[in-house]
């Protein structure tokens, strides 16, 4: 059973977009130049991480089922 | 005009009979009909501006040139007439037909009148809209390419002025239908509570019956004149003054409907009650004494107004940060009690007790917290000093999109979902489209939105078909300018993909044969009600003269001093009608 419905799957990707949008110039203040790009591939990386941890079984009866 | 409850025949009046008595629709068909006549309007124009809005986006990115440069300033008045002008309001006339008439409990005084005010509306909006779509007929000599922020020295055709005017009227007779029918559920409710809804409708009102004014008397008294060619150009800093003395306050003409949604349909949807009648009702209160006194705040670089009379502007505006906070506390707290309701605990556990799967209800949410964003740069905006930086940048574009492009437009489209069903009997096509819908308006307008703040950041114009100048190098904080464009170009492209989801699920409905269930319009009472706020609160006469008072105060020694230095009219023209004028020579 999915731990994140599809509904809140979409909520939480849509949270995740103005903090990767806005990582780059929060750290261009210390200094650090991050590209845009890869800050939206780590979003993308991020999202695809809560995709899988959502998805994967919560207990060891329900991945049996 | 057609609506969509009346084009399927036998269904919808089998529909209607599945109907409780209760429903509004069941209730008021009549105001039914009105409701959907002015939706259908608001979203025929948000479509068509829609598709302006990601014209532009390409174009000035320079993504994809699809129309000449010079014929840019139509589709960018286009947008904003239509958005801002004709969307907002003929959607906000909906919700108050449908709020005052659900919360008095009573229809209007006279079917006539309502129907009167719109037609009154809509042959406005359809002079202007076709003044401006006439420039980019080259044949015609009519054109109206004076963006949205219509005043002088930019000439319109007198059809675009005169059809503003007959629009502003319009919304004045709407004002006076929803008074007449609050008078007379007075005279039958002696010494009660005005219901919150009709407050919230009534305050408004009166907020916008005060800032049409400067608008009223820009158009007719120096634009429709001077467009028909008997009046000379007046003087461009009286008309600027003259604008914003009504272009600052109908954001909030926007907004408090916005407010009336978050106030009393999300509790609701969230499954609770709101938190403070009282509160609410103070905050309309200061909407509409301080939304006007501050126009001012738009022209900090404008060389004629002294700097004291800005400074008060100033100051004005950040108290106006005083009922978006209190808002964002009550809606916040309404919405936790829902959430609690449902069985949410904790700190923060609470949140996911929420119907996030709603799409009127996420929508609505989104919308609140990307107008947190918009207050802050809206801030920036109003500070004297630090508005130098960001002034005439396309940053200014990126907060008002966040405001009423987002906080208010996406707002309506969730409440489209939650009151299409109940205006027309009809099942919501699609919920998951609908939750998808907002959710992409919100990652598009993150994406737009924040390309356009960092871009003014680094200097770069607004309104500018071509901001691509070989001989500048715009510097930004973090990536670059190109990458900016690209992003911007892309928001732009999901927004408008959002919006043809959002007018395909509603359109939609509007055709459904399934009826829609459980259409109680009922809204529970607030946790702390009317009869713990003071009285005074429900004195509109006294309230609408403090509004008075407060304009006069912000604005006549500013007007005074703009006609003294510079007059009516640039020096040497004759301030009297052109047509005229060899009679006067004759008499003199």
């Amino acid at each position: 059973m999915s731990r994140l419905s599809p509904a809140a799957l979409l909520v939480v990707g849509a949270f995740m977009v103005p903090l990767f949008i806005e990582l780059p110039v929060v750290l261009s203040f210390v200094g650090v130049d991050l590209p845009m790009p890869v800050s939206l591939g780590m979003g993308v990386v991020t999202f695809v991480l809560v995709l899988v941890w959502s998805e994967v079984s919560q207990s060891p009866d329900a991945a049996d089922a | 005009m057609s609506t969509p409850g009346e084009t399927a025949g036998e269904t919808v009046d089998s529909a209607r009979e599945m109907l409780p008595d209760n429903s509004f629709l069941i209730q008021y068909p009549h105001v039914s009909r009105v409701v959907r006549s002015l939706f259908l309007t608001a979203f025929v124009a948000f479509g068509i501006g829609a598709f302006m809005g990601v014209l532009q986006a390409l174009h000035r990115t320079g993504v994809a040139r699809l129309v000449d440069s010079a014929d840019y300033y139509t589709l960018l008045t286009l947008h904003g007439v239509l958005l801002v002008i004709v969307f907002t309001i003929f959607f906000l006339a909906g919700v108050f037909a449908w709020a005052n008439t659900r919360s008095l409990d009573r229809p209007p005084v006279s079917k006539r009148f309502t129907w009167f005010w719109v037609a009154t509306m809509s042959v406005g909006t359809a002079m202007a809209g076709i003044a401006i779509l006439a420039g980019l007929i080259p044949s015609t000599d009519i054109s109206a390419d004076v963006l949205f922020t219509f005043y002088a020295p930019l000439q319109a055709h007198p059809i675009f002025y005169i059809g503003l005017a007959v629009f502003i009227i319009g919304t004045w007779l709407a004002g006076i239908d929803w008074f007449r029918q609050y008078l007379a559920w007075r005279r039958e409710n002696a010494g009660e509570r005005i219901p919150l809804q009709s407050f919230m409708v009534l305050t408004t009102m009166l907020m916008w019956f005060i800032a049409t004014m400067g608008v009223a008397v820009e158009v007719v008294v120096f634009l429709i004149p001077w467009s028909l060619g008997i009046m000379p150009a007046p003087n461009p800093l009286l008309t600027r003054t003259l604008f914003w003395f009504f272009g600052h306050p109908v954001v909030y003409f926007w907004l408090m409907p916005a407010y009336l949604l978050w106030y009393t349909v999300l509790p609701k949807i969230a499954g609770g009650r709101l938190f403070s009648d009282p509160l609410a009702r103070v905050v309309f209160v200061l909407f509409l004494l301080l939304s006007t006194p501050v126009g001012i705040h738009h022209q900090y670089v404008d060389p004629g107004i002294a700097e004291g009379f800005k400074f008060i502007a100033m100051t004005n505006t950040m108290f106006l940060l005083l009922p978006s906070l209190l808002t964002a506390f009550t809606v916040v707290a309404s919405i936790e009690h829902g959430a609690r309701q449902r069985g949410g605990t904790g700190y923060f556990g609470w949140l996911k007790a929420l119907p996030w799967r709603d799409p009127a209800f996420t929508g609505m949410a989104l919308a609140g917290l990307m107008f947190a964003a918009g207050g802050f740069s809206g801030m920036i905006n109003a500070g004297m000093n630090i508005n130098y930086l960001v002034h005439n940048t396309i940053w200014v574009p990126g907060h008002f999109h966040l405001t009423v492009g987002t906080a208010v437009a996406l707002t309506f489209m969730a409440a489209s979902y939650w009151l299409v069903p109940r205006i027309t009997g009809r099942k919501l096509y699609s919920r998951p489209i609908g939750l998808f819908q907002v959710v992409l308006w919100f990652i598009g307008m993150v994406f737009m939105s924040a390309a356009m703040h960092r871009g003014g950041l680094a200097g770069i114009p607004r309104r500018t078909a071509e901001p691509q100048y070989p001989q500048v190098t715009f510097e930004t904080v973090a990536g670059s300018v190109s990458s900016l464009r690209l992003q911007l170009a892309f928001g732009g492209v999901l927004l408008f993909v959002s919006a043809l989801l959002f007018l395909m699920n509603v359109g939609l409905t509007a055709m459904n044969n399934k009826p829609a269930r459980n259409l109680d319009s009922a809204l529970p009472p607030a946790l702390s009600g009317p009869d713990q706020s003071p009285t005074v609160l429900d004195n509109l006469k006294l309230w609408a003269l403090i509004a008075v008072v407060l304009v006069i105060l912000a604005y006549s020694l500013p007007l005074y001093s703009i006609v003294q230095g510079a007059g009516l009219y640039p020096a040497g023209q004759e301030a009297s009608p052109a047509v005229i004028a060899p009679l006067l020579e004759v008499i003199a």
